[in-house]
């Protein structure tokens, strides 16, 4: 199941090189250069982290970068806007559990 | 047999600055006092060739022909989804909350580079349902 | 700071915001001989006009009849033709009391020092809280514009769209066209709010649209799966979508300095300014959206506006000839704000013109 548009009457689907990221130890394709969250977005994958006191699903929301509701742990840093950050082959992905931490 | 009128629908209503249907116009027949006034049709120089149907932003131009043969008119009918329905294959011909009216078949499907992604869908129509008929139903994948 | 003639550190025209409302600023500024810079903090230009496939209205001046991305390209030509520069993923801080304005780029921060300042940065989406309004799956309508139109990703296959303004019904119409399917739209009035042809458009598609009904609550496991609308009237979806309306993006405005007023008809809060598009700021414009939610073909002619009236200021432009282009937009202007629509937001701009008038009377500036 794929929510990519495959076919449009209006955009050329142009052809765009695929990378490959990891999102909690699994691998999925990505377009090259798109935002982390579509990446996710494009195979139905929705939760992007759990809020700190009720562990609360929480994902996309404004979609450009203000609300911080989409972020995630990328390559191992916390709190990433995944709607503004863009898919790097071998970039790992993970479900943020809370605020984050640093280590 | 009675002659046919072929015709452009303009089912533009409101008063909203606007006016590709004039400038796409070859006969002149499509004339605005101001932008944001209505266009007037001027129905003896339409010569039915839908080239505002294809121009109009809002899709609110269809093209009527009221008398294709004995039973059924045409309606010519700017469409912007996939899949573009097959010539010859019958569709739904719905009317303007999209509910079904009656079965078309498709006339001709015609798409040009010039049209900006916009194709012409020509549906044989029996001729009671003429008036009803605004649009087709989309076309499972 | 030495001021070098040409280069990076002599810049004319600052623009903030590579919209309609910016890219026009650009075209007119820098065609007039300026030096004009134009920075947006996305990484792309173009505002939201990438993100609109279908084809607009207005007149040959506005690109009537041409899909919105592809005005965004044109723009975008015509704006590097007149030789502005263009810094991306560069974020406006603030302006210092010397007139610097600091930015963000690559995580540092760089200082320019313009003479003269344009905010065209355009607006922001309003959204309703509802229980369950945090789900994943419930975003805003621009959100999934975004995402279908540039990424090539839908948000979800079944749709409820909040909103039957412009936005609720082009956005609906966008989602059928990538092949999503939207169950409806609902809206709180007891009309629809948006034009009738791109209302015409998507219920002729068989898009239902529910009127007087209120967004009660959205449940669902991991993500959204049901929406209970008022009047018992149930959905099962995996996306709702929030087109609840645009409000002017004020924040630079403020730290700039400018004052700010209220007005309805144009989203709220928006910066006072003058028949040039002047702020309280005597050094600051403001044109598009930020000044007032219209419509991309008036973000574009206030962006000329506004460029005009800098470069004249700044001596680029014979007054004669600036005052000459100045009529000719101002003209293109007042004929976008004909018609039902457009009536109410001639109104509120003479409202907010007035008001700055008044401030200036009074001495309170």
């Amino acid at each position: 199941m794929t929510n990519r548009v495959l076919n449009h009457p209006i955009l050329k689907i142009k052809k765009k090189n695929l990378v490959t990221i990891k999102f909690d130890g699994k691998p999925y394709s990505a377009r090259e250069g798109e935002p982390i969250a579509s990446a996710l977005m494009s195979h139905g994958i929705l939760i992007h982290r759990r809020t700190h006191k009720t562990g609360e699903n929480r994902g996309v929301f404004c979609g450009i970068g203000q609300c911080n509701d989409c972020v995630m742990i990328v390559d191992g840093i916390p709190n990433v806007r995944t709607c503004v950050t863009a898919v790097k082959d071998g970039m790992s992905i993970e479900t943020q559990n809370g605020y984050g931490t640093w280590i | 047999m009675k002659e046919e009128l072929r015709t452009a629908v303009l089912e533009c209503w409101e008063e909203i600055p606007c006016n590709p249907c004039v400038t796409a116009c070859p006969a002149g027949a499509i004339t605005m006092r101001s932008l944001s006034d209505l266009p007037v049709l001027e129905k003896n120089l339409c010569t039915g060739c839908g080239l505002c149907a294809v121009a109009c932003p809002g899709l609110a131009i269809i093209i009527l022909a009221d008398n294709h043969d004995k039973l059924n008119g045409t309606l010519t009918i700017p469409y912007e989804f996939l899949p573009l329905p097959e010539k010859g294959s019958i569709v739904t011909g719905t009317d303007r909350r999209g509910v079904s009216i009656c079965s078309v078949e498709v006339l001709q499907v015609l798409c040009a580079t010039t049209f900006r992604e916009t194709c012409l869908v020509k549906v044989l129509v029996p001729k009671e349902y003429l008036n009803d008929v605004r649009g087709i139903k989309r076309i499972q994948p | 700071m030495v001021t070098v003639p040409g280069s990076e550190n002599d810049i004319d025209v600052l623009i903030i915001g590579a919209g309609p409302a910016g890219l026009g600023a650009a075209i007119e500024s820098a065609g007039s001989g300026a030096s004009v810079l134009v920075m947006d903090e996305n990484s792309l230009p173009g505002g939201q006009l990438f993100k609109q496939i279908h084809k607009f209205f207005g007149s040959e001046d506005h690109f009537a009849g041409v899909r919105g991305f592809e005005i965004g390209k044109i723009l975008l030509e015509q704006a590097r033709k007149a030789g502005t520069m263009i810094k991306l993923d560069s974020k406006v801080l603030g302006l210092m009391d010397d007139g610097s304005v600091p930015y963000m780029v690559d995580e540092k921060v760089k200082i320019i020092r313009p003479r003269k300042i344009i905010i065209a940065v355009g607006g922001k989406e309003n959204t309703i809280p509802f229980p369950g309004w945090t789900l994943p799956g419930i975003m805003t309508a621009g959100a999934a514009q975004t995402m279908t139109n540039i990424h090539r990703t839908l948000p979800g296959k079944k749709i409820l769209m909040v909103g039957s303004g412009n936005v609720g019904l082009i956005v609906s119409y966008h989602l059928i066209q990538a092949g999503a399917v939207v169950v409806g739209i609902i809206d709180i009035a007891n009309e629809i709010s948006g034009y009738r042809v791109h209302a015409d458009k998507i219920q002729r598609a068989g898009v239902p649209v529910y009127l007087n009904r209120k967004i009660l609550s959205a449940t669902g496991s991991g993500r959204v799966d049901t929406v209970n609308i008022s009047g018992d009237l149930e959905f099962k979806v995996d996306s709702v979508l929030l087109a609840v309306g645009l409000s002017p993006l004020t924040d630079l405005a403020r730290l700039f300095g400018c004052r700010i007023c209220y007005s309805k008809a144009l989203g709220g809060f928006m910066p006072l300014h003058d028949e040039n598009l002047l702020t309280t700021n005597k050094n600051v414009y403001v044109c598009g959206d930020v000044a007032g939610i219209e419509e991309a073909n008036t973000a574009l002619d206030e962006g000329r506006l506004a460029g005009i009236s800098a470069v004249m200021n700044l001596g680029y432009l014979d007054p004669a000839e600036g005052t000459r282009r100045k009529q000719e937009v101002i003209k293109r202007l007042r004929e976008l704000r004909r018609g039902m629509y457009g009536e109410k937001r001639e109104l509120a701009k003479k409202r907010v013109v007035s008001e700055y008038k008044k401030m200036f009377l009074n001495n309170e500036a």
